[in-house]
C-alpha cells in the first residue's frame, strides 16, 4: 500500500521559478498534484488567508518577507488561518546557527539544498507520520523544539521559565 | 508563562493512509527519477547565469552585486542537484561573502572577480575531480574566510 496524496495540499513558496517548478514536479512524482506556488512570503501568507492547505514546503532565502519571517508570521499572528500547518524549510545552508534559526522561528522540518529524493520523501514521511507537538511559551509557538523525549532524564527541568504543563509520557 | 503542550488537529494522515516500506522505496525511485530527468534543464538554466555572471564587469556597484548575489543563489540551488558540487561551493562561498558585506565600501573587489572567474573555469569543465577544484574553493575560503560572519540570509 502506497500514500494517497489526492487529497493533500500543498503550498511551495519559491522565488526562484525554475527551484517551484522543480519542486512541483517532484511532488507530482509521487502522488502530490494538488500544488500551489507562491513567490514569497506575502504571497504565501494570502494564499493561506484564501485557501486550505494541509502541507508547506518553502525556501528560506526570499525577499522581501524571506521564508524565517513568514514562519513567525503563520506561527503568531492573530490573523494567521492556519497556525500549526507543517512547514518544511529548504536552504542551500546547513549551518547550525540557520538550522536553529529555523527551529525557532517554527519551521516543523528542514531541507538541505540540493534536493535529493530521499532526504524530501523522508520529510514528507516525517510530517506525516509523527505530527509534532506544538508548545506555546510566552516567546515561542510553534513545533516542539525537544526532538526526543528523555523518559530515563532526572535532572533538573531546564526550562525554568516554562514548566512542563503535560506529562512526559504524553509527547512521546 | 508555563509552557502549554497542544497535539494540533489534522487530518493529514487520516488523508495519506499508511504505506509499506516497499512502497516508500519505489516513491523514492519515483523521486529520484524526476530528478534525474529535470537535471538537463536545471543544467540549462546554470548555464544561462553562469553566461549572465561572465558578462558583469567589474568594477561592481551595489545593483551588480545584487545581480551576482541573485544568480550565484539560483546556481547554488541547483548545482548539487546536477551533481555540480563544485559550482555549488563557489556560488555558495561568493553568496556568503557579498552577504557578510552589505556596503559596498567593505567589499573587495578583487575577491567577486576571482570568484567569477573560479565559477566561469569549472563551468567550461563537463566534471571536474574534486582534487582539481578543492585547492581552488580552498583558496576562495581563505581569503574571504573573515568576512563570514552572517546569521542571515
Amino acid at each position: 500500500m502506497a500514500y494517497q496524496f489526492d487529497n493533500v495540499r500543498v503550498l511551495v513558496v519559491e522565488d526562484n521559478q525554475h527551484m517551484a517548478r522543480l519542486v512541483r514536479t517532484l511532488m507530482s512524482a509521487i502522488g502530490l498534484r494538488n500544488v500551489q506556488i507562491a513567490r514569497d512570503g506575502t504571497e504565501a501568507f494570502d494564499a493561506l488567508q484564501n485557501s486550505t492547505f494541509d502541507l508547506m514546503i518553502t525556501d528560506l532565502a526570499m525577499r522581501p518577507i524571506d521564508g524565517l519571517e513568514m514562519t513567525k508570521m503563520i506561527r503568531n499572528s492573530d490573523d494567521s488561518p492556519n497556525p500549526t500547518i507543517p512547514i518544511i524549510m529548504m536552504t542551500g545552508h546547513s549551518e547550525r546557527h540557520l538550522v536553529e534559526e529555523a527551529r525557532d522561528a517554527g519551521a516543523t522540518e528542514f531541507l538541505c539544498k540540493p534536493l535529493t529524493a530521499n532526504n524530501l520523501y523522508q520529510r514528507i514521511v516525517s510530517v506525516v507520520e509523527h505530527p509534532r507537538m506544538f508548545v506555546r511559551t510566552s516567546a515561542f509557538f510553534g513545533p516542539d523544539r525537544r526532538r526526543h523525549s528523555e523518559q530515563a532524564y532526572t535532572g533538573v527541568e531546564r526550562r525554568t521559565s516554562a514548566p512542563m504543563a503535560t506529562p512526559v509520557e504524553a509527547r512521546a | 508563562m508555563a509552557a502549554q503542550f497542544t497535539q494540533p488537529s489534522s487530518d493529514l494522515k487520516q488523508k495519506v493512509g499508511d504505506s509499506s516500506a516497499e512502497e516508500n522505496q519505489l516513491a523514492t525511485a519515483a523521486l529520484s527519477d524526476a530528478l534525474q530527468k529535470l537535471a538537463p534543464e536545471s543544467m540549462d538554466h546554470i548555464v544561462t547565469d553562469i553566461a549572465a555572471l561572465q558578462s558583469i564587469e567589474a568594477p561592481f556597484d551595489a545593483d551588480k552585486l545584487a545581480d551576482i548575489y541573485g544568480r550565484a543563489h539560483a546556481i547554488r540551488g541547483l548545482a548539487g542537484s546536477v551533481s555540480k558540487p563544485e559550482l555549488s561551493e563557489l556560488t555558495d562561498n561568493l553568496c556568503r561573502y557579498i552577504k557578510a558585506n552589505p556596503g559596498l565600501e567593505s567589499i573587495d573587489q578583487r575577491l567577486i572577480i576571482a570568484h567569477l572567474g573560479a565559477i566561469s573555469l569549472c563551468a567550461q569543465f563537463a566534471q571536474i575531480d574534486q582534487a582539481t577544484y578543492f585547492p581552488l574553493i580552498t583558496a576562495l575560503r581563505d581569503a574571504t574566510a573573515n568576512n563570514h560572519t552572517y546569521t542571515k540570509q
